[in-house]
């Protein structure tokens, strides 16, 4: 079922119509990908919701939230957040979420399109900052240049956030090696989980 | 219809029963508090003990911060060792499953800039009253329950683990910068079955008629139980302000009370121990509507019942069923929680 709704600045649609998303899995995931949509399918739900007109915040929800989502729209309710935050549309690109690239390894038991960070590393990004060579632990293919890839905390495999590969995975593999390039960044920050400690005021109750 | 009580009236009831002497008023000096706030104090408690209240307000460390795992995500074990090992003293509320009072903390990090807090897997509280109400409400895998006052998402988090995560809670408040922080919280623990609206919790039930099993009214108030946490509380709040915030609990309550399904819950809570706020504003609204609402007993309150009686004004006999946290009794914020169903 294909059910796209503009309701003022809010767009909704299904799963399997959201082009970014599904572009973004096929090419992590090949032929799996269908299994990939059908996990979040069942571990979150179907729709979409874009709460703005670009996209800026994109959530994925389930149906019971969206009955909710059109109640509360109609009668003219500030809808803030809902289902989980999945990414961002960022110059015409969709940029994953931690909390979606999270979901999507734990459900399938494969981690692709990731780095995995040593100690200092993790800290580092948790503070913003980019992730450099010597803190590189392990790598997760597909990784080419450009591609927007999970950071991993190595403790854990908890994606502490996500950025811009710096390089394709072969040289990364030869620079690895080199101790002129140990503090230079292979992949720049561009969200990370320590927004939460940044970004908000603390409401302590 | 919504009960709507001008402040000025509530005042009045008030007033003319309070008695302000010159020992309340050197009381009063000695401890830096409003003459009106001691009066109360002493017609509670009596004078030996409203002393003992005083001094708990006055000591902040008998007070800790607490930790609720989110087990959900995390492993609770794996928390408490990693906080452990970070410098943290830990140690479980028997009352409160997944839930730990930090006995001593690290230097650095702090207790709300762990990985472990980043990635979602607890949330922080001051004070461990602030965990009553959410297990109160007894929220269950796939309920529809609407947190009216929601920011900045203790409570909301916590019906969120307690549901599953199955289900939906609508997590709704009016304070846009609060409401970035209940997002932020909601989205760093990772939950998914919550909408977060943004409505004025008075006029709630024009969205809601009588549709909602489950509410949870975390009334903003004075926080006269949190003054520990906030020493200008003692002379801040003045009796008259005190009675606008009551106007606007009522309001609250009674709106929440028509969104509310038949046979429905509603769980009033503050963190305040003025009757005026609580014994009071559930007498009006039980008042209001008869027969329709009635107050249920709180299983497991190991804590104090609700009074009965303040300045010389009769609550109704229900409120004994709702639990009252007092900081010098139980070594807690003061607080108050009553659960109300819907016939």
């Amino acid at each position: 079922m294909s059910a796209e709704k503009k309701m003022k600045y809010i767009v909704v649609k299904d799963l399997e119509d959201f082009s970014p998303l599904i572009i973004y899995i096929k090419k992590l995931y090949f032929k799996e990908y269908e299994d990939v949509i059908d996990l979040l399918k069942k571990k979150i739900g179907s729709r979409i919701v874009c709460l703005d007109e670009n996209c800026k915040e994109i959530f994925l929800t389930k149906d019971l939230s969206i009955n909710y989502l059109d109640k509360m729209l109609r009668k003219n309710v500030e809808v803030i957040g809902l289902g989980i935050f999945i990414g961002s549309i960022i110059k015409k690109r969709f940029v994953p979420s931690p909390h979606l690239l999270e979901i999507i390894y734990r459900s399938i038991n494969k981690i692709r399109g990731a780095v995995s960070a040593e100690k200092d590393g993790v800290k580092n990004f948790l503070y913003g900052k980019d992730l450099l060579y010597r803190s590189l632990k392990d790598l997760y293919p597909p990784l080419e240049k450009g591609d927007i890839i999970a950071v991993l905390d190595k403790d854990d495999y908890s994606v502490i956030g996500v950025g811009e590969l710096l390089e394709d995975l072969e040289k990364i593999m030869i620079l690895k090696r080199d101790k002129r390039y140990e503090n230079m960044p292979i992949v720049a920050n561009v969200m990370d989980l320590g927004i939460y400690l940044r970004a908000q005021h603390m409401f302590i109750e | 219809m919504v009960l709507k009580i001008d402040f000025r009236e509530i005042l009045r009831i008030f007033n003319e029963r309070l008695r302000i002497d010159q020992s309340i008023i050197d009381l009063a000096n000695k401890y830096g508090y409003l003459p009106y706030m001691i009066s109360r104090y002493i017609d509670m408690l009596g004078f030996d003990e409203t002393i003992r209240l005083l001094e708990a307000f006055d000591n902040k460390n008998m007070y800790k911060p607490v930790i609720r795992c989110n087990d959900l995500r995390c492993s609770c074990r794996k928390i408490t060792e990693s906080l452990e090992r970070l410098g943290f003293k830990l140690s479980p509320i028997e009352w409160s499953p997944y839930s730990y009072k930090i006995l001593r903390s690290s230097s650095t990090p702090s207790i709300g800039a762990t990985h472990e807090y980043l990635k979602g897997c607890y949330y922080l509280y001051r004070d461990a009253a602030s965990l009553i109400p959410s297990i109160a409400l007894d929220p269950r895998p796939g309920d529809l329950i609407l947190d009216t006052c929601a920011s900045p998402g203790g409570k909301a988090s916590h019906i969120l683990m307690l549901m599953r995560d199955e289900g939906l809670l609508i997590a709704n408040d009016i304070s846009r910068s609060r409401l970035s922080a209940l997002k932020a919280n909601l989205e760093r623990m990772r939950f998914t079955s919550y909408i977060i609206t943004r409505y004025d919790g008075r006029r709630i039930h024009e969205i809601f008629n009588e549709e909602i099993p489950k509410i949870i009214l975390d009334a903003p108030c004075s926080a006269e139980g949190g003054i520990m946490f906030d020493p200008g509380r003692k002379r801040r709040t003045s009796y008259e302000d005190l009675m606008k915030l009551v106007s606007r609990e009522i309001e609250l309550l009674s709106s929440s009370v028509e969104a509310l399904a038949p046979g429905g819950y509603l769980l009033y809570s503050t963190c305040s121990i003025a009757p005026e706020e609580n014994e009071f504003v559930v007498s009006k609204i039980l008042e209001h509507y008869k027969e329709k609402i009635e107050i249920i007993h709180i299983r497991n309150n190991i804590w104090d019942r609700g009074l009965r009686k303040f300045l010389g004004i009769e609550f109704d006999p229900g409120v004994e069923k709702c639990i009252r946290i007092w900081p010098h009794r139980h070594s807690m914020e003061g607080f108050f929680i009553c659960l109300l169903r819907k016939r």
